[in-house]
């Protein structure tokens, strides 16, 4: 009598797996790879990676400042996860490596920057660690006013997002303790304010500034929410970033208009870089 | 006098050679079995030869089920008629218990029959089953061979080492032996 076999995982269709995984995430189906050389030949199929691109990932590519090569879909994934310039130049792309959602970031020739153009106070610099390979300097203003702008379209539906100021500050920078920054951000009619610090002198927190210190005693005997301002974050690429806000793109499209504002100081404020505005997936936990 | 109201039966038989027998109607649920009917090159038993009896007896029930809320769908108010929600209860009702050699055979089986609602509720298991897990988990759980040397492993890991970046799973292999 013939030897009755159980048929396993080896007797499943390379594309039935590679369609299982196309339900998981990227993380998943790289993980797979390892499992064995029937899962490794399906998380690496052409079709499964075709899911985890974004729809219109042809167009983006077909804006690339750099001509795009690849030997799969998977290659095409991953070197999307690291950011290429889109759209002339002015704008950063790519895919969150985890989640293949998108992320912009807008360079500061696509933000709307008052006083720019007058040479005394602001300043284009050839910068060799920015991705667009230069970034502005403000040398002097007391009216600081930056406006960006993205259409919601072009980001990922259904996600989750935080909006960034990408910026350094370099020595002797004045007047971007104090007062903080209005930082806001307003997407689907859904608007966000918040203030923040620029500039966080090493040791000496703005937030221990006597006159902060009063206002937040007055605050808290008055049993008011104490607002406690945000501060710039090292990032990994050698740049700080300032959170501007979050907000949830349910895919209808539309503007998401940010902007960063201190004019209510009038004092004189030095000493910033800007390298653009970060708009990323944002991770709930 | 021809028109037998009596339904039309079809035989089945396991690859462990049991015989089901079923309204041709159920049998008509699997793509595959449809055409053979239609093309008339049915034999009087029909061999599923990679189908053992449990699984095929779970298919079967699958097909039931599928003639059942489709025969009076034409009808209003049909009593069978589900909703979106009632569908995947009842498809994660199904799969309850299935355990992961049954998933692998089910899945074997409904790909084989061409039945394309069952293979999706096989696939929706084997997604959360995988979700989230290392290799050794998934080897573990469906019983995969990991068919590759420790040198080919220690490979596809450094080409997809972002994804390994903690793995609680994973020793180096010696490739000593």
């Amino acid at each position: 009598m013939e030897e009755e076999r159980v048929v396993d995982f080896s007797d499943l269709p390379e594309n039935c797996i590679s369609h299982a995984l196309s339900f998981t995430t990227p993380l998943d189906a790289s993980r797979a790879a390892v499992v064995s050389s029937v899962f490794r030949t399906a998380s690496e199929s052409d079709s499964l990676w075709q899911k985890f691109l974004p729809p219109d990932y042809m167009e983006i590519i077909s804006t690339s400042a750099s001509p795009m090569e690849f030997s799969s879909n998977k290659d095409l994934y991953l070197r999307l996860c690291d950011s290429i310039l889109v759209d002339g130049g002015k704008m950063g792309f790519s895919l969150q490596k985890s989640s293949g959602k998108k992320c912009y970031t807008l360079s500061p020739r696509e933000l709307q920057i008052i006083w720019v153009d007058a040479p005394r106070c602001w300043r284009w610099i050839p910068t060799r660690t920015s991705r667009f390979g230069e970034a502005v300097e403000l040398l002097g203003v007391s009216w600081l006013e930056i406006h960006g702008k993205i259409n919601a379209r072009i980001l990922s539906p259904k996600t989750d997002y935080v909006a960034c100021l990408l910026l350094k500050t370099v020595d002797g920078a004045t007047g971007l303790d104090y007062p903080p920054a209005e930082l806001f951000v307003k997407a689907g009619g859904r608007a966000h304010k918040k203030n923040g610090y620029l500039y966080v002198d090493g040791d000496r927190l703005p937030v221990l500034n006597p006159e902060i210190l009063t206002a937040l005693r007055i605050k808290m005997e008055a049993r008011r929410p104490i607002d406690i301002p945000r501060v710039p974050h090292s990032r990994d690429d050698g740049w700080m970033e300032i959170e501007l806000g979050r907000f949830f793109n349910d895919g209808e499209g539309g503007d998401v208009e940010m902007s960063i504002m201190e004019i209510k100081g009038r004092n004189l404020k030095k000493g910033l870089i800007i390298e653009g505005i970060e708009i990323r997936p944002y991770n709930r936990f | 006098m021809s028109e037998s109201t009596e339904k039309k039966m079809v035989r089945l038989r396991s690859s462990d050679g049991e015989v089901f027998e079923v309204e041709e109607s159920v049998a008509k649920v699997a793509k595959t079995l449809q055409d053979m009917l239609e093309e008339d090159c049915a034999d009087a038993v029909i061999p599923i030869t990679c189908v053992r009896a449990p699984i095929l007896t779970k298919v079967i029930d699958y097909c039931k089920d599928q003639v059942m809320i489709s025969s009076s769908s034409s009808t209003t108010n049909n009593p069978n008629e589900r909703t979106e929600q009632e569908r995947k209860a009842w498809g994660q009702k199904f799969m309850e218990g299935v355990d992961s050699s049954t998933l692998c055979e089910l899945l074997v089986a409904s790909n084989f029959l061409n039945i394309e609602g069952l293979l999706n509720l096989g696939v929706d298991k084997m997604v959360s089953m995988i979700q989230g897990k290392y290799p050794q988990e998934i080897r573990d759980m469906f019983n995969v061979v990991n068919d590759f040397t420790p040198e080919e492993e220690e490979e596809i890991r450094n080409q997809n080492a972002w994804a390994f970046e903690r793995d609680p799973y994973y020793k180096k292999r010696s490739s000593s032996k």
